[in-house]
């Protein structure tokens, strides 16, 4: 039985398929066909073999992302997103909504909603870790929406406040 | 010696100072914020009680509530760690007046060299060698007329101040008004404190630091120093010692004068003399005194073979310091390198998330010491520095190739740090030859970004077989041929977070 696995590299998706034989793997990766054995001690950790070669691989996943340690490096990689998700995706925010730089805990939202704003102006200032970030309009607009309020913590790449054109 | 003590910190140095609690018999007390409520240094101690929720003004910084917990729970000490309330001379008088010990110096120590201004009057006075500069006055024609007899450029700096703020470099004798102004202005916003004084500014100098030790019975000696000049925005990321800079004439005369200084202010326990050295001329300045343990503190450690925690304790206890300054000798060559929650890519912007796995290296002349291990959360709440690699080798050629392998080691998987650029400083010639200054990283890796590779074969054929075998051993069906169902986010990979929990206590030290 062939399992496939796609992951998401720059702009590129790679497929890697999976046949098994035994606790021997027939990977393809693209077009190069690899024999690798394969053995899962423990969670997180799996032991490969390749030709002569022996290697301690760790692994984890969160969500789509999927982290690889392997000879010294770390990789993290993508699953592409389900095609639902990522329709939703591209009709999300446009240019003009402020999105958090960094992970952080909301300090202070300086505008309200209906405010006109010039562009670089502050609309929320963000802390983490000891460090603060103040983030300002990427362009002049309206404040159609702040989706955020202090004492809040928020994710990197979260919309703070949406803006639309004056 | 103590038999109960209270340490009031959180992360890899509450750790570090339990686990020599733990060495010496002594029980433990941690305290904790709600974002630590399942924190490695919770953990390890005997007791761990909650003190308020994760902003460290209404927990790690409310001193009346550490305060209360230790005197409720029988503490006959409190050791601060570094950070927090470790210099905040009100506290330990406090911890003083309720009978308990405070493992550090005097509050009146405390004092006398938390301001920069007081401290350089009483190195000045003790024949330390300080930058020259003027603080005399803050009359605009008064340090007008001292700027012109220290020459330029020169720095302005604010009396209360640290991490670069209210400084300003003044390069002629023009730009000084406007300089005093914004740097008094900034001085006012950040530290509600609008005093200002000048010093010369010495360019590209290195960051030599000496550990010093006083103890109750008028010892003082020093456990030489520490190299820091590798620095970004004012934060040191590696630190070693000996210093490349140092020749036994200069480490001599530098050791002698930072023990002056001890004698000076009469300082009891640990404590760190910060100079600046001038590479062009190895004149050495004294920069200012921090009145606890550093955190780059291992270094010494490694190479004196001299548990400087385990001292502080006997210190505080009143014992003497078992050694004497002849007895003090620098061994081998250590490195540190600190490694941060921070994402290179994005500016080294913080990074946090939960640490799916942690895997430290290990081997002969290595050593981590974390706040953090499989399993944990990094939050925004606090500082991005969750652990320290350390290494001893033979010589710093060698330190510097352990430090290399070591780095590669690290298995730090879920969140963003600072290792690949910790790899690439480390790999820089400048700092291979040993000639960091402390402007090293702005002038050699501004705008710096991790090197964007392509991942092998193997890590995406590791990916994928992870995927199978770990979905597999979960007891899920294997995922269809065609990929959509295999990208699913709740794919059976995503269902074994309770397996994984059962991984991170299993590698708990």
């Amino acid at each position: 039985m062939k399992t496939e696995f796609t992951y998401q590299v720059g702009d590129e998706i790679k497929t890697v398929t999976i046949e098994r034989e035994g606790d021997c793997f027939q990977v393809t990766v693209g077009e190069n066909r690899y024999q690798i054995r394969a053995q899962r001690p423990e969670h997180g950790r799996l032991n490969l073999q390749v030709g002569d070669r022996r290697l301690r691989a760790h692994v984890a996943s969160d969500g789509l992302r999927r982290y690889v340690a392997l000879a010294g490096q770390t990789w993290t990689l993508e699953r592409p997103q389900p095609q639902q998700k990522r329709r939703a995706a591209a009709g999300g925010p446009g240019a003009g909504s402020l999105e958090a730089a960094m992970p952080g805990l909301v300090l202070d939202v300086l505008v309200v909603e209906g405010e006109e704003v010039s562009q670089g102006q502050l609309l929320v200032l963000l802390s983490a870790m000891k460090m603060e970030l103040r983030m300002s309009a990427p362009v002049a607009g309206r404040v159609a929406k702040v989706h955020c309020q202090a004492g809040q913590v928020v994710e990197r790449g979260q919309v703070l406040v949406e803006l639309s054109d004056g | 010696m103590f038999a109960k003590i209270l340490i009031a910190n959180r992360g890899e140095v509450a750790v570090r100072i339990i686990r020599a609690c733990q060495e010496m018999g002594i029980r433990t007390v941690a305290v904790y914020s709600d974002a630590d409520a399942d924190a490695l240094h919770t953990m390890l101690a005997e007791e761990s009680v909650r003190i308020g929720p994760p902003p460290p003004a209404q927990s790690y910084l409310c001193g009346a509530c550490i305060l209360d917990v230790a005197l409720r729970l029988g503490c006959d000490a409190i050791h601060p760690g570094y950070g927090f309330l470790s210099e905040n001379a009100d506290f330990a008088e406090a911890v003083q007046a309720a009978g308990l010990t405070w493992i550090g110096p005097s509050p009146a120590a405390m004092r006398t060299m938390g301001s920069k201004t007081s401290a350089r009057a009483a190195m000045a006075a003790a024949g330390v060698p300080i930058v020259p500069g003027y603080q005399e006055s803050q009359e605009e024609a008064e340090l007008l007329a001292a700027a012109g007899r220290i020459g330029f450029p020169l720095l302005v700096k604010a009396t209360a101040g640290g991490g670069g703020k209210g400084m300003r470099i003044v390069e002629k004798r023009a730009e000084l008004p406007a300089a005093l102004q914004s740097a008094r202005r900034e001085a006012q916003n950040a530290f509600g404190d609008a005093r200002i004084y000048l010093e010369r500014l010495i360019r590209s100098p290195r960051h030599i630091e000496f550990q010093v030790f006083g103890d109750a019975h008028g010892n003082a000696l020093h456990l030489c120093e520490r190299e820091c000049s590798v620095q970004r925005r004012h934060q040191k990321i590696v630190e070693e010692t000996p210093s490349p800079l140092l020749d036994a004439d200069l480490r001599r005369r530098m050791g002698e004068a930072s023990v002056a200084a001890v004698r000076a202010v009469g300082y009891v326990n640990a404590g760190t003399l910060e100079f600046l050295v001038d590479p062009a001329d190895r004149s050495f300045y004294f920069l200012e005194m921090n009145t606890r343990l550093q955190v780059e503190h291992p270094i010494t450690e490694q190479v004196t073979g001299v548990d400087l925690v385990k001292l502080q304790l006997q210190v505080a206890a009143g014992q003497p310091i078992p050694f004497t300054q002849e007895q003090v000798a620098q061994r081998r060559h250590a490195i540190e390198c600190r490694i941060y929650a921070e994402d290179p890519a994005n500016g080294f912007l913080p990074s946090v998330g939960k640490v799916l796995r942690a895997v430290e290296p290990v081997g002969p002349g290595v050593r981590v010491d974390a706040g953090i291990t499989t399993g944990d959360e990094v939050t925004v709440h606090y500082d991005p520095m969750i652990a320290k690699l350390i290494v001893l080798g033979e010589d710093r050629a060698d330190a510097v190739r352990k430090m290399d392998w070591a780095l590669s080691r690290y298995v730090l998987l879920g969140l963003t740090t600072n290792i690949p650029f910790l790899h690439a400083v480390i790999g820089h010639e400048v700092f291979r030859r040993g000639e960091a200054t402390t402007d090293f990283v702005e002038r050699y890796f501004a705008g710096w970004q991790p090197r964007a590779a392509e991942p092998p074969d193997l890590a995406l054929a590791a990916a994928a077989l992870a995927e199978l075998l770990e979905g597999a051993a979960v007891g899920a069906s294997p995922v269809a041929v065609g990929g959509v169902a295999a990208g699913d986010p709740y794919s059976p990979w995503r269902q074994t977070n309770g397996l994984r929990m059962g991984a991170g206590l299993g590698s708990q030290p």
